[in-house]
């Protein structure tokens, strides 16, 4: 699986390669951390890691401010 | 930074339309209230307005300027930039909540072998495309597919005349108005309160006179639609199938001739199509425009991608899913609709009067 999220990477750099020849340093930079975040957002999910789950942290932190507003 | 590509008053009016109607057709939110949801669904459309007034107000304080500038121009570079990183998040949290939204639907009514994955992968394909082709496309996109939703209503309405139940409708405010004021404020935040997302449409409308009668417009159409919807549902299911049915729009078309339900299925396609747009083309806007980027076209891919990963990860089931979006979302989105817009806008209105 996880090979198969690699491939897919490659082949959305390979689809943007174009764009990306023609981009800053800048543009690049982010573009790279975006889709580092994905792929480890996929593969979080492929290995179930469900401690950082936003909806989890999220739904934490509302309940502890409305706690704490009583 | 200024939006070369422009949009009309028209194409505004008409992504309004079917960035409200998005999720909304399906999932009621204000079903809570049972019988009543449509005087809940009326309250939060009324606050709706005032939300939508809110956000034009901040546009019209500072012209040609979408949120991440206008942040950075109320609460100052760094305190800005970091309320416009949280912003961006939200879009990008919102795209991935309609991703599943989107899915979870197909899955159980339409193409129940397929795995989700997949259901969720075909759809963003297109929508990356779109964010990728440029503002004008997505515009005259809506332009030409969104007219289908309120002809499609019309047709299921008129179609299921005979199974109205009046009586349905009655006692009116039978639990007085606790269970009301908790529907319109799911209904305020989800989906009235989420325009404030089009705050990074803005600047690009081509017609600035138009702003205010355009997005006005789009607000009525998209809220007589919902409103419409909720009658609909409560007069031919009954209150408590109306409130118990995890999709009730789809239930109550299931009575019609077979295939007839499927409209319901091009409506949800249409407005969340629109909806799932809107949020990537405004994170891909807010994220160029907070690192300065030269065009946002390029982060279409990707954040699309990390929009699918997230819609997977973050939530088990179809139960969770519905368990969050109204325990939890509506206390989430507060922030980002009501007090950051509000603090905003007397900043704002200090700076340009005041002092």
């Amino acid at each position: 699986m996880i090979i198969l999220l690699v491939i897919s990477l490659a082949l959305i750099i390979a689809i943007d390669l174009r764009h990306l020849l023609a981009a800053t340093k800048k543009d690049i930079f982010i573009y790279s951390a975006l889709l580092v975040a994905a792929f480890m957002v996929a593969l979080a999910q492929l290995m179930e890691w469900k401690l950082l789950v936003p909806s989890r942290v999220i739904e934490s932190l509302v309940r502890s401010i409305i706690g704490g507003m009583g | 930074m200024i939006e070369e590509a422009k949009i009309s008053g028209y194409q505004l009016g008409m992504l309004i339309v079917g960035f409200v109607f998005g999720s909304s057709v399906i999932l009621n939110p204000a079903a809570v209230a049972y019988q009543d949801a449509w005087f809940a669904q009326l309250l939060a459309w009324l606050g709706g307005f005032v939300l939508l007034g809110l956000y034009v107000a901040i546009y019209l304080l500072s012209p040609e300027q979408n949120l991440i500038e206008t942040l950075r121009e109320g609460f100052g570079k760094y305190l800005g930039s970091l309320i416009g990183l949280f912003y961006i998040w939200y879009f990008i949290h919102l795209a991935s909540l309609v991703f599943r939204d989107l899915g979870e639907y197909m899955m159980t009514v339409t193409y129940t072998e397929t795995p989700l994955v997949f259901l969720i992968i075909s759809f963003s394909l297109p929508i990356a495309y779109l964010v990728k082709s440029g503002i004008e496309a997505i515009g005259r996109t809506a332009e030409i597919t969104i007219f289908v939703i309120p002809i499609s209503v019309l047709i299921t309405v008129v179609l299921l005349i005979p199974n109205y139940d009046f009586n349905s409708l009655q006692p009116f405010l039978e639990e007085g108005l606790t269970p009301v004021l908790e529907g319109a404020f799911n209904n305020l935040s989800f989906p009235f309160g989420e325009t404030v997302i089009f705050l990074m449409l803005f600047p690009a409308l081509n017609e600035k006179d138009k702003l205010i009668k355009a997005s006005s417009l789009g607000l009525f159409v998209a809220g007589v639609l919902l409103i419409t919807i909720t009658l609909r549902d409560i007069m031919v299911l009954g209150s408590n199938i109306f409130r118990r049915a995890i999709f009730p729009a789809h239930l109550s078309t299931t009575l019609l001739p077979a295939e007839i339900d499927q409209l319901i299925a091009i409506n949800w396609l249409l407005g969340s199509g629109a909806k799932i747009t809107v949020c990537i083309y405004a994170t891909v806007k807010g994220l160029a425009e907070l690192f300065k980027l030269n065009s946002y076209k390029l982060l279409a891919l990707p954040t699309v991608v990390l929009a699918v990963g997230l819609s997977l990860w973050s939530f088990d089931d179809l139960i969770g899913l519905l368990r969050w979006s109204s325990e939890i979302y509506p206390y989430y989105a507060l922030p980002f609709q009501i007090v950051i817009p509000v603090l905003l806008l007397i900043i704002l209105l200090f700076k340009r009067y005041l002092r």
